[in-house]
């Protein structure tokens, strides 16, 4: 009996949760800081209290991928020699690891709870 | 509660250039230290340098490995992160101040490359359950390219 490769099961599920749109790049950009979706749309006065927030070490939740710029992925590359895989996202943003890692990253978003705050 | 990485700039830059460090291919473990480790960002550069390891049920000398770990860069700010899921220990009875990051694939204790601290703030302790050093969502941490 020939046994299929876990490897190749992975790369099969990470494409096809890639096809689905199911997959997201998680930068470490808070949504509530400069560079953050929140933060394009906030007025002069919330971003101050956000500033004063991180300056005095009162940082908004940081518990959720939801917290968190995410990007979502468009195509897999790989695996490469060493059997590294990367998650593209259009601009350029990427993860990069062996498959399970990837897949346990990128599907994140998919798995978790979406955050009261 | 919301705590800090601490980098150790001699046990990270230095080594990942010179190729002592692979972030994705080595073995990345959490050690747990008690409070009576002192960390030093100045001098920290292995893994010898770590005193006070925690001693107790359920720990195993050196930490546990870190699984399913990743590197994000991040387009338009330049940023590298790296990730990996929680560190556990299960079933155990210990008290730690301070989670050490490191690489433990070099031979001895003495090549192994420091790569980060975090200082709980205080002294957690499990009784019989699980300790968890559960880190930031977006990841354990982010280097700039300026």
């Amino acid at each position: 009996m020939v046994m299929a490769n876990p490897n190749d099961q992975t790369l099969t599920s990470l494409r096809s949760l890639c096809e689905a749109g199911a997959l997201y790049v998680i930068t470490p950009i808070h949504l509530c800081q400069p560079g953050g979706l929140h933060w394009e749309k906030m007025n002069a006065e919330q971003r101050a209290a956000c500033e004063q927030a991180v300056a005095t070490k009162q940082v908004p939740p940081l518990s959720s991928p939801y917290h968190f710029d995410r990007r979502a992925v468009t195509r897999i590359d790989g695996p490469d020699d060493k059997g590294r895989v990367r998650g593209f996202a259009s601009d350029g943003s990427y993860t990069e690891g062996y498959p399970a890692g990837v897949l346990k990253r990128l599907a994140e978003t998919m798995l978790a709870e979406k955050p009261k705050v | 509660m919301a705590v800090t990485a601490f980098v150790y700039p001699t046990g990270m830059f230095p080594t990942a250039f010179n190729k002592e460090v692979d972030l994705l291919t080595d073995a990345i473990k959490c050690a747990l230290a008690t409070s009576t480790y002192t960390p030093d960002q100045d001098t920290h550069d292995y893994f010898n340098d770590v005193t006070n390891e925690v001693v107790g049920t359920g720990y195993t000398a050196g930490g546990a490995t870190l699984a399913n770990d990743t590197l994000t860069y991040t387009a338009g700010s330049n940023l590298y992160t790296y990730d990996a899921d929680d560190a556990t220990w299960s079933t155990s009875t210990i008290t730690a101040r301070y989670a050490v990051v490191y690489d433990s694939t070099p031979a001895s204790d003495a090549t192994r490359p420091l790569l980060l601290y975090q200082n709980f703030g205080g002294d957690f302790t499990s009784t019989g359950g699980t300790f968890t050093v559960a880190w930031n969502a977006s990841g354990i941490f982010t280097i700039t390219c300026a």
